[in-house]
């Protein structure tokens, strides 16, 4: 079974048209597929803006992870095949089989380990492809999936040279090279070499989140550091933000030449802060001599574009539906990035497929 | 079960907007938790560190919702979610425009909206079902007329009354009219039960329609239904059938009042189209109406008999047919008061009937306005308009007494006297008459200028000279603030409210309000401009509660002289030859002042 996760910038990026396509390609080639989603979404009517969504179309057979409540709104008609106690807003998430096509609404587990439950559940009923379909802007739990396709658009930067810039970081991120650390369990720590020792000191928090955290650490390595300049690594914790490591870098990136920073992975990095800032500080720590690594690889594997935004009028506030020139959003970025780009509604469903499932 | 302390953060993601947290952290606090607020306006990240350090059991985030909030709220899940504090910590979002579905779909555990208890906080943080208050949330059907003992206060005017209601009773003896044989007829004869099982008496469809005009007739030999109207379609009604399944599932009742004793709010539908007034009787219940009351077309009340069927038509006022009655009927919530509405037509006593065997609480009754502003016959409706009474007495309906003839140009002690003469002969006969004064801009005021300043003084004056006169049940209507309302929907709202507020001080039992709409909507209303003036009456009562408005001192002397001219007209009245002649001589209005004596079922009034 093949994990595909389908993640948003923004509201309104694509993403329930992207899972709509490659379902819609998948049945054409005649695969058994599993859904669920990060939370909610799939929803007939967008819950801010108040404009009409889709709903993902299912056929016979696929297997849907989903919210007890959501069953009774789809117009699918599903066997619920188990309960998987997972609790949410909108009732225990089940799991079930289409048994008369329709639309599904789909609301999956909210959290990382509970989306790891789900998908080791979706695997006992043999599914060649389970589609992870986000939610908004949510991507902490896509760390479980195999690979990602990321939704962008209008709706998430109106401006496409300014969209270009932060998706071409968002891909630089996710480029990051992948080196398995040996020291640590997931909180991470610091650990250096002294003659053929090691020396190895773990973290006891999973954050480095402000500057005070950023400086506190950088404190504690030099402290435990002898004056001569050694070969060392820190395997930060999970979760980390620019602000902080530019602290610690600040403090103590002089005595850190050389050494290897393994992130967790391209999902905690792109949490960190806003991507270009991201990718701006690992350039910034490569120019100072360190070296940045990912302990959990997770291929970008397709960029999707959608020109449409929603624009707010001020004097019948509602929100009125503008598009992009066609076309524009996949120059500008395709240009900047190594891997496909490309707008669902005009390249189509089968473009899609091949260049997401080619891994 | 041992306490379990609960360690909250609370977050106001708001810039300002934190007092909401604050009652919630009185509550927590009340009930034993230990709570940390945090300063307005932190970023996601700085909040998620505070969670590392301080491990909360929940943390409770509130956010007015708007484009680009969805975003940060989604951030901060992420974060605490890659941070690995999702696991320990239930999250929660709070604020206006959050749902459910919202909360699902930012990732949090549970959303709570607008009018959320700080109860229901405790119990979410407790782990345990919430029950509401169902104590102050429930409603029961109130019987308006509880409590009052028809005794007249004013003893002269007391007196001219039971002189005339005796004479109006000897009068009527030994008379009889085609509506009062209908309304025996549908009295002993037709089995509501049978009819609810479909079956259909050939006997009584044959005495009846022998009774009836042409097109009820028609209906009752042939089953052909009124030209104007057409019978539901199948489709319809499964459709009907539906809605109802799935809006009673989740339906639950307001209340509009903020204080015991503030007046029960009723609103008035008649759509011509009964699922749309299902729909709208829905909304008003869900939005805190206590009672509805049912509208029918004017033609309905100019045609001798009732015709039959689920039916429909492009035309103010529903219809009255059993099956339609019926589907309303199962409509209602529990606690809705229905009041069908008997008092101008040649149907009048055999709607009271029908109301009365298919479980409606009040009907409406008035000859004197009947005969005077809405076209029947002013002997044929004392005959049925006391045949009338005495069936609202054996199906226990108590009735109001509408003075809509205010709205002609009738003053208002006229319209006063004929509508305490309708009350006195309720109170002979054992009924449950309430008197029912406008409040409204009405002819009368606009010439004579008594609400040149306000529009306290002039309805203030009106409820007090009632009140000195007999101790009865008050309903002012109808709808209130009639001809204050503009096609401004705010203005509309507002001044319905105002005049609900008047009424709330003023202590009346009941009021009938009109959508926001309602005067100039040239077609069918919307529902949300019931919704409308149901919220601004609701606010209307909270922002007064149990304070009163202080009207000037013009109220006492107009409701004195009130009072005096309605003395005065009973005396003439009572000097008349008859109650009847009275009418047609213009004592309780007359043709100078827009009163017409009807002619509808002229010359049907026959001795037995």
């Amino acid at each position: 079974m093949k994990t595909i996760g389908i993640a948003g910038t923004a509201k309104n990026t694509g993403k329930t048209t992207t899972a709509s396509a490659l379902l819609r390609e998948a049945y054409r080639r005649q695969r058994r597929i599993a859904i669920t989603s990060i939370g909610y979404d799939g929803e007939e009517w967008d819950n801010i803006t108040g404009l009409p969504k889709p709903r993902l179309p299912v056929q016979r057979g696929t297997i849907v992870a989903t919210a007890r409540k959501c069953l009774a709104v789809s117009s699918a008609n599903i066997r619920i095949l188990e309960d998987t106690s997972i609790t949410s807003a909108l009732g225990s998430i089940v799991i079930g089989e289409v048994v008369d096509p329709g639309l599904v609404v789909i609301a999956g587990p909210n959290k990382s380990v509970e989306v790891g439950r789900v998908k080791n559940a979706l695997a006992r009923y043999r599914p060649d492809l389970l589609m992870v379909d986000g939610a908004l802007n949510r991507i902490a739990p896509m760390v479980e999936v195999d690979g990602l396709i990321l939704a962008t658009g209008a709706a998430r930067i109106v401006d496409p040279h300014r969209l270009a810039r932060e998706t071409e970081s968002i891909a630089r991120i996710f480029e990051l090279p992948y080196r398995s650390p040996t020291f640590f369990s997931d909180n991470g720590g610091v650990a250096w070499r002294i003659g053929e020792r090691w020396v190895s000191l773990p973290f006891s928090g999973a954050q480095l989140l402000t500057t005070e955290d950023g400086e506190s650490l950088a404190k504690e390595v030099i402290d435990f550091l002898p004056q001569e300049h050694v070969e060392g690594t820190i395997q930060l914790p999970p979760l980390v933000t620019t602000k902080a490591i530019r602290s610690l870098l600040t403090a103590a990136g002089t005595r850190l030449k050389q050494w290897s920073l393994y992130f967790r992975d391209p999902i905690s990095l792109l949490l960190s802060d806003l991507p270009e800032e991201t990718y701006f500080m690992l350039e910034q720590m490569k120019s100072m001599g360190l070296r940045p690594f990912v302990r959990k690889n997770l291929p970008l594997l397709v960029v999707t574009v959608n020109p449409f935004y929603p624009e707010y009028d001020p004097g019948s506030q509602t929100y009125h539906a503008r598009f992009l020139p066609s076309g524009l959003l996949e120059g500008r970025i395709g240009r900047k990035v190594r891997i496909p780009v490309m707008d669902v509604k005009r390249k189509g469903a089968r473009s899609l497929w091949r260049k997401t499932m080619g891994f | 079960m041992a306490f379990e302390r609960r360690k909250i953060l609370l977050v106001p993601l708001d810039p300002v907007h934190d007092i909401g947290l604050k009652m919630i952290r009185r509550g927590l606090e009340q009930a034993g938790h230990q709570t940390l607020l945090l300063p307005p306006d932190l970023p996601p990240e700085e909040i998620v560190s505070i969670m590392g350090k301080e491990h909360p059991d929940h943390v409770m985030i509130s956010r007015t919702l708007g484009y680009g909030v969805g975003e940060v709220l989604g951030r901060f899940v992420d974060l605490a979610d890659a941070a690995g504090l999702r696991d320990k910590t239930t999250l929660v979002v709070g604020g206006m425009a959050v749902r459910p579905e919202l909360a699902a779909e930012l990732g949090f555990d549970a959303g709570f909206g607008p009018g959320t208890s700080v109860e229901e906080v405790v119990a979410f943080v407790e782990g345990r079902p919430y029950q509401p208050d169902l104590a102050g949330a429930k409603k029961q059907k109130k019987d308006i007329t509880a409590g009052y003992a028809y005794d007249f206060r004013h003893g002269a005017i007391g007196n001219l009354l039971e002189k005339i209601v005796t004479d109006i009773l000897t009068w009527d003896e030994g008379k009889i009219s085609p509506g009062i044989l209908r309304s025996r007829l549908r009295d002993e004869s037709w089995d509501v039960e049978s009819f609810r099982q479909g079956k259909v008496s050939r006997e009584f469809s044959e005495a009846y329609a022998q009774l009836c005009d042409p097109v009820p007739q028609a209906f009752h030999r042939k089953g052909e239904v009124h030209p104007k109207t057409r019978r539901q379609t199948d489709q319809e009604i499964a459709r009907l059938e539906d809605y109802l399944t799935k809006t009673k599932s989740r339906m639950s009742v307001s209340k509009v009042q903020h204080v015991e004793g503030q007046p029960k709010v009723f609103i008035q539908y008649g759509t011509g189209c009964p699922f749309m007034d299902i729909a709208h009787i829905k909304v008003c219940e869900a939005w805190g109406a206590d009672g509805v009351v049912h509208f029918d077309p004017s033609w309905g009340a100019r045609t001798e008999g009732f015709i039959g069927g689920f039916l429909t038509h492009q035309e103010d006022g529903s219809v009255i047919t059993p099956e339609n009655l019926s589907w309303i009927k199962a409509a209602l919530e529990p606690s809705t008061l229905w009041q069908v509405r008997a008092h101008r037509g040649l149907n009048t006593a055999e709607t009271v009937v029908l109301a009365g065997k298919l479980g409606a609480d009040l009907t409406k009754i008035n000859i004197a306005y009947g005969s005077l502003a809405a076209g029947t016959d002013p002997a044929r409706l004392t005959v049925d308009g006391i045949e009338a009474i005495r069936m609202a007495v054996k199906y226990k309906l108590p009735f109001d007494v509408v003075t809509n003839e205010e709205l002609a140009g009738v003053p208002a002690h006229k319209a006063f006297a004929g509508m305490l003469i309708v009350t006195a002969l309720g109170r002979r006969l054992g009924a449950r008459p309430i008197l029912q004064p406008l409040f409204s801009y009405s002819p009368e005021v606009m010439i004579g200028g008594q609400m040149i300043d306000n529009y306290i003084d002039f309805n203030a004056a009106k409820i007090e000279a009632l009140r000195s006169i007999i101790d009865a049940p008050l309903w002012p209507g109808a709808p209130i603030g009639f001809l204050t309302q503009t096609e401004d929907r705010v203005q509309s709202s507002m001044t319905t409210s105002l005049h609900a507020a008047l009424a709330a001080a003023l202590r009346v039992d009941a009021i009938s309000i009109a959508s926001s709409d309602e005067a100039y909507s040239g077609g069918p209303i919307i529902a949300a401009s019931r919704v409308d003036t149901l919220q601004a009456v609701a606010e209307g009562f909270r922002f007064f509660g149990e304070g009163r408005i202080a009207p000037t001192s013009h109220a006492q002397r107009w409701a004195d002289e009130m009072v005096d001219k309605i003395e005065a007209v009973l005396k003439e009245v009572a000097q008349a030859p008859s109650f009847v002649e009275a009418l047609y001589a213009g004592l309780l209005g007359s043709k100078e002042e827009g009163a017409y004596p009807g002619r509808g079922g002229r010359g049907t009034v026959t001795e037995k």
